[in-house]
C-alpha cells in the first residue's frame, strides 16, 4: 500500500480533470461532497419555505408562489395541494438522503478519516471518486425528477406502498415516483462504496501507535455509522427494488385487495405492511447514520475547545455502540398503530426506550467536559454546543414516541415533525455547520470569518427553536402533519395562529443560511491565512502541513504515542498535546 | 409581513458589509499565528448563550402555560384517562431533565468561558459518576418502560364485551363509510371484489350476483373497446396508451370474474357467512352516532392506500390498511353535550367528536373526515333502529 502512494508523490503532474473533478484524492472527493451537499440543502430548504407559506396563509395568493412553482403548480399564486406533497417529500428526501446521510458523511468521513489516523489517502482511491460521482448522478435524478410534468414523487419521504406503487393514486405516484426509486437505487450503490471504503481504511491503515482505543471519537462515530449502513442499506435497496417491480412488473409483493379508480385490482396476496418493515429496518438506523457522525464531530469539537479532554472517552465508545446496536431492534416503534401485533408493540417500547440509557450518558458527558473547562467559543463550538442542546430536547420528546401507548395519540402529528426536526435534522445541521467551521482551515488553508459566524449561529439557533418549539403544541392539539391546510377543521382553527410564526421563523433561518454560504465561499477565496493548527488540536490533521498535499504529510506518516484528548495536562506548558508527541517517562496514557 | 422580512434582510446585509470592512481592517496587522478569535467576541457569546437560556426557559414556561388551552381536552375514554396519566408523568419527568441539563449547559458555558492563562481542570474520567448517571436514567426508564407497557397491552388486549357496539370504518380516498354489525352484533363478510354502488363491499349473496352482472358488462365493454383500439393502433393511430389501458382494466375486472365465481362457489357449501352481512347496517352521511358509555369495536379497512383512523379526543388511532382489517376498542366516556361542558371547565374550546386521517393518502388527505356525536345509549338505539339494513338498502 505504501509503496502505492509514494509512486503517486513523485508523479504529481495532475490535469485539471484528474484534480478537481474525476479526483481520487480523498481531500477533494470531501470538497465535492460539501458543495453538492450544500447546494443540495438550498434545494431542499427552499422548498420547506415554499410549503411553510401555504401553512402559515393558506390558499392566501403569493407571487413567489407562481414564480418558482410556475401556472402549473402554483395558479396565481395558490399552491397546489398535490404539489404541496410533493415538495414535502422531496424536501424531507433531500434533507435526509442527500444532505445528512451523503453530505454529512461523505464530507467529513472523507476529510478526517485518513487525515485523523495518519493515512495517506483511503483504501481505494477509485471507489471512493466512484462513490461520490455516483452521488452525483443520484442528486442530478432526484432534482430532475421535479420538473417533469407530472410532479415529483409525492408520497411522502417515505413512500409508503400502495400509494407510491399507483399512478391512478395521484399523480406523483407516476413517472415522477419511478425517478425517485432510480435515484435512491444509485444512492445507495453510492453509499455502500463509501461506507465500504470507511470501514476498510479504519481497521487497516491506521498508522503505527493508532490503536482503537486513541481513535479520536469522530473516527469511531464514523467507523459505526458505516457499519450501520453496510448493514442497513441493503435492505432499503430491496424494498426500492421490489416496489419498482410491484409498479412496473406487474407483481403485487406490496398490494392486496385494492380497489382504485373504479377498478378492483387483478393483484392481490402482498402486503404493504411488509414495505414498512423492509424501509424502517433501513429508516431507523438511518436516523443513527445522521446522528452519530454529528455526535462524532461535537465530542472532538467540544474537547478541544473547552481545552479539556472528553470526559470518559471509553463510555463514549461504548455509548456509541450501544446506541447502534440497539438502532436495529427499534424499527417498529415507527408502526405502533399499523395493526401488527401489539406484543411486538410492547418489544419495540422497551428496545426504544433503553435508547435513552446510552443518549443519556453521552449529555451528561459532554456536560462534564466542559464543567471546569476554558470554553472557547468559536463559531463551531457555539454550533457543537447548540448541537448538544437540541439533543436533549429532541431526545427528549423521543420518549413521548418510543412509548407505544403515549404514540397512540401522538403519531403522525406535528409532535413528531418537531421531535425529528430538532433531534436529528436540526442536531444533525448543527454538526454538520460545527464540522464545516472547525476543519475548514484543514479544507482550505484558511478561516472563515468568525463575526459571520456567529451571526450565522445566533440566527439558526434561535430560528430552529421558534420554527420547532412550536410544533409541539401543535401536535398535542392533535394537528396532523402533511396537511395541505388546517382551515378545513373547526377544532384547529383556534391554533391556527401558530403557523405563521413558524413561517416567519422559517424564513428567519432561511435567511440566515445565506450568511453561511456567502462566508464560505467568500472565505475560500478571501479568507484570512492561517497556521497548520489553528484551533490548537492534538489529532494528527492538524500537524500536516497547510498545504494540502497527495499523500497528506511530506516524508514519513506521523506515528502515535497518546489518546487525542491531552488538552490540559497537568506537566505540560501548553493546554494541548499532539498525538505524535511520544509519553515522557512515567507519563500514564489518558490518565 | 414582507416588510419585516425585506428590513431583516436589509439589516442583514448592512451587518455583513459593516463585518466584511472591520475585518480587511483587522486581517492587515494579523499573521497566519495569531488567535482566530478573540477573548471579546468570546465573552459576547458566553453571555449571549446565558441570557437566551434566560429568555428561552423563559418563553418555554409562558407558553406552556398559556398555549394549554389549546391543546386537547382531556381524554373521552375510559383508556384515554390512563394515556393522559401516563402523558403528564412523563412530560413532568422530560421537563425536569430538560430544564436540569439546560441550566447547567447555558450555566456553565457563562461560567467557564475562556480567559487567556488559565488552564482547565484535568478531569479524563471518573467511573463511579460515569455508573451513577448510567444506572439513575436506566431505573428511571425502566420504571416508564414497565408503566408505559402495561399501559398498552391493557388498551391493545382489551376484554370485548357481549353489548359492544360493532362498527367499520372503511377508509377510500377521500372519505370514510361507516357500517355497524345488524341484529346478530356481527359484521358480515366483505371484499374488494363487490365495491362498486355496493359501498363497503358487503358480500351477500344478492350482492356477489349483482356485481358479477356488473363486472360481466365491464368486461363486454372493455373487449369491444380493446378491439376498436387495436384496429386503430393498426392502422397508425399513435396513442397506444389507451389500448394498453384497456387490457389491463379487462385483466383486472376478468380476474374479478374468477374472484365473485369463486365466492358464489364457497357460498352454496357455507351459507353462513353470507348471510351475517345482510342485516348490517351501511350509513352513507358524513356523521354517525355512537352511545355513551359501550365500548365500541372499531374494525377498520381500507379501499384503496393506507389510511389512518384517527379519533383525538378519544385517544384512539389505528392504520386502516388494504388487505388487512385491524382494529381498536374504546369506550366513549361523555356524550358530545357533556364533552362541551368537560371541555369548558378546563378552559378549552372543544368543537365536536370528529374522525379524521392521519396517514399522507392524495391529494385531499387534508379534509377526509367524519363528524362523530356520542349520545346516550337509547338515543342511539333509536337512531339505528331508523338506518336501513343492507339487504333493503341494496336492491
Amino acid at each position: 500500500m505504501a509503496g502505492g502512494h509514494e509512486h503517486h508523490e513523485h508523479e504529481h503532474h495532475e490535469t485539471f480533470i484528474s484534480k478537481y473533478i474525476f479526483s481520487f484524492d480523498h481531500k477533494m472527493i470531501a470538497k465535492q461532497y460539501l458543495i453538492t451537499a450544500i447546494i443540495m440543502a438550498v434545494f431542499g430548504m427552499g422548498m420547506s419555505v415554499l410549503f411553510r407559506l401555504q401553512l402559515a396563509w393558506p390558499g392566501e395568493k403569493m407571487a413567489i408562489l407562481n414564480f418558482f412553482l410556475g401556472d402549473k403548480w402554483a395558479p396565481e399564486g395558490v399552491l397546489d395541494p398535490n404539489m404541496y406533497l410533493a415538495l414535502v417529500t422531496i424536501h424531507g428526501t433531500i434533507i435526509v438522503f442527500f444532505v445528512l446521510t451523503g453530505g454529512l458523511s461523505g464530507t467529513f468521513s472523507n476529510l478526517l478519516i485518513p487525515y485523523q489516523i495518519g493515512a495517506r489517502d483511503m483504501a481505494s482511491g477509485f471507489m471512493n471518486m466512484l462513490s461520490y460521482w455516483l452521488f452525483f448522478v443520484s442528486s442530478v435524478i432526484m432534482l430532475y425528477s421535479c420538473f417533469i410534468e407530472s410532479g415529483p414523487a409525492s408520497g411522502g419521504w417515505t413512500v409508503y406502498p400502495p400509494l407510491s406503487a399507483l399512478p391512478q393514486a395521484m399523480p406523483g405516484s407516476g413517472l415522477g415516483m419511478t425517478l425517485w426509486l432510480l435515484s435512491m437505487t444509485v444512492f445507495i450503490a453510492s453509499s455502500l462504496m463509501g461506507s465500504l471504503n470507511y470501514i476498510v481504511t479504519v481497521i487497516n491503515l491506521r498508522t503505527k501507535g493508532m490503536t482503537f482505543t486513541r481513535l479520536p471519537l469522530t473516527i469511531w462515530a464514523f467507523l459505526i455509522t458505516a457499519i450501520l449502513g453496510v448493514l442497513s442499506f441493503p435492505v432499503l435497496l430491496s424494498a426500492a427494488l421490489l416496489l419498482l417491480f410491484d409498479r412496473s412488473l406487474g407483481t403485487s409483493f406490496y398490494l392486496d385487495s385494492i380497489f382504485v379508480a373504479g377498478q378492483p385490482l387483478e393483484a392481490t396476496g402482498g402486503s404493504p405492511i411488509l414495505y414498512e418493515h423492509l424501509f424502517w429496518f433501513l429508516g431507523h438506523p438511518e436516523v443513527y447514520i445522521i446522528l452519530l457522525p454529528a455526535l462524532g464531530l461535537t465530542s472532538e469539537i467540544i474537547s478541544t475547545n473547552s481545552r479539556k479532554p472528553i470526559f470518559g472517552y471509553r463510555a463514549m465508545i461504548v455509548s456509541l455502540i450501544a446506541i447502534a446496536f440497539l438502532s436495529f431492534i427499534v424499527w417498529g416503534h415507527h408502526m405502533f398503530i399499523t395493526g401488527m401485533s401489539p406484543f411486538l408493540g410492547t418489544v419495540f417500547t422497551f428496545t426504544t426506550l433503553l435508547i435513552a440509557i446510552p443518549s443519556a450518558v453521552k449529555v451528561f458527558n459532554y456536560l462534564a467536559t466542559i464543567w471546569k473547562g476554558n470554553v472557547r467559543l468559536t463559531p463551531a463550538m457555539l454550533f457543537a454546543l447548540g448541537m448538544v442542546s437540541l439533543f436533549i430536547s429532541g431526545g427528549l420528546t423521543g420518549i413521548v414516541l418510543g412509548d407505544s401507548a403515549l404514540d397512540i395519540n401522538v403519531h403522525d402529528t406535528y409532535f413528531v415533525v418537531g421531535h425529528f426536526h430538532i433531534v436529528m435534522g436540526a442536531g444533525s445541521i448543527f454538526g454538520m455547520f460545527a464540522g464545516v467551521y472547525h476543519w475548514f482551515p484543514r479544507m482550505y488553508g484558511k478561516l472563515m470569518i468568525s463575526k459571520l459566524g456567529y451571526l450565522h449561529f445566533w440566527i439558526t439557533f434561535i430560528g430552529v427553536y421558534g420554527v420547532f418549539y412550536p410544533m409541539h403544541f401543535l401536535g398535542l392539539a392533535g394537528v396532523p402533519r402533511r396537511y395541505y391546510t388546517n382551515m378545513e377543521f373547526e377544532m384547529f382553527q383556534d391554533i391556527q395562529f401558530i403557523n405563521p410564526i413558524i413561517t416567519v421563523f422559517a424564513i428567519l433561518s432561511a435567511i440566515g443560511q445565506f450568511i453561511f454560504i456567502f462566508n464560505f465561499f467568500y472565505s475560500i477565496i478571501k479568507g484570512r491565512v492561517t497556521n497548520n493548527n489553528p484551533w490548537k488540536g492534538n489529532t494528527l490533521e492538524w500537524t500536516a502541513p497547510v498545504e494540502r498535499i497527495h499523500g497528506n504529510w511530506p516524508g514519513a506518516l506521523p506515528v502515535v504515542h497518546r489518546w487525542p484528548y491531552d488538552y490540559s495536562k497537568p506537566g505540560y506548558e501548553e493546554d494541548f498535546v499532539p498525538q505524535n508527541v511520544p509519553l515522557k517517562e512515567d507519563e500514564l496514557d489518558g490518565h | 409581513m414582507e416588510l419585516l422580512i425585506l428590513f431583516t434582510v436589509l439589516l442583514v446585509i448592512i451587518a455583513i458589509a459593516k463585518i466584511l470592512k472591520a475585518k480587511e481592517l483587522i486581517d492587515k496587522f494579523k499573521d497566519a499565528d495569531s488567535d482566530p478569535v478573540t477573548p471579546a467576541e468570546i465573552k459576547t457569546n458566553a453571555t449571549g448563550m446565558l441570557v437566551f437560556g434566560i429568555v428561552f426557559f423563559a418563553l418555554v414556561v409562558i407558553t406552556m402555560f398559556s398555549w394549554n388551552k389549546y391543546l386537547l381536552p382531556s381524554s373521552s375514554s375510559e383508556h384515554g384517562l390512563e394515556i393522559d396519566l401516563l402523558m403528564k408523568t412523563t412530560l413532568v419527568i422530560i421537563l425536569i431533565v430538560f430544564f436540569l441539563t439546560h441550566a447547567l449547559l447555558f450555566w456553565f458555558i457563562y461560567k467557564y468561558y475562556f480567559r487567556s492563562g488559565k488552564k482547565a481542570f484535568w478531569y479524563p474520567h471518573n467511573n463511579r459518576i460515569e455508573l451513577a448517571w448510567t444506572i439513575i436514567p436506566a431505573f428511571v426508564l425502566i420504571l416508564l418502560i414497565s408503566y408505559g407497557m402495561t399501559t398498552w397491552s391493557n388498551i391493545m388486549n382489551p376484554v370485548k364485551k357481549k353489548d359492544a357496539v360493532v362498527l367499520e370504518f372503511l377508509s377510500e380516498q377521500f372519505g370514510w363509510t361507516a357500517r355497524y354489525a345488524g341484529k346478530d352484533n356481527q359484521l358480515g363478510y366483505a371484499s374488494f371484489a363487490l365495491y362498486g354502488k355496493n359501498k363497503v363491499g358487503v358480500a351477500t349473496p344478492f350482492a356477489m350476483e349483482d356485481r358479477l352482472k356488473e363486472t360481466r358488462e365491464s368486461i363486454e365493454t372493455l373487449v369491444k373497446d380493446s378491439t376498436e383500439f387495436a384496429k386503430l393502433v393498426a392502422n397508425g393511430w399513435n396513442r397506444t396508451k389507451n389500448l394498453d389501458d384497456t387490457k389491463t382494466s379487462l385483466k383486472n375486472f376478468r380476474a374479478n370474474e374468477r374472484r365473485l365465481n369463486a365466492m358464489i362457489a364457497e357460498y352454496k357449501s357455507n351459507p353462513a357467512i353470507f348471510k351475517a352481512g345482510e342485516d348490517d347496517k351501511v350509513i352513507n352521511s358524513d356523521s354517525i352516532l355512537l352511545p355513551k358509555g359501550r365500548q365500541v369495536i372499531l374494525k377498520l379497512r381500507s379501499k384503496d392506500v393506507i389510511h389512518s383512523a384517527y379519533l383525538p379526543h378519544f385517544r384512539a388511532q389505528m392504520n386502516t390498511v388494504p388487505g388487512l382489517t385491524t382494529e381498536f376498542v374504546f369506550t366513549p366516556k361523555y356524550t358530545t353535550e357533556e364533552m362541551y361542558q368537560v371541555a369548558a371547565s378546563e378552559g378549552k374550546r372543544f368543537t365536536g367528536y370528529i374522525l379524521y386521517c392521519n396517514k399522507i393518502c392524495g391529494a385531499s388527505h387534508y379534509n377526509m373526515k367524519l363528524k362523530i356525536n356520542v349520545v346516550e345509549d337509547d338515543v342511539y338505539k333509536s337512531w339505528l333502529a331508523q338506518q336501513q339494513d343492507f339487504v333493503e338498502a341494496f336492491k
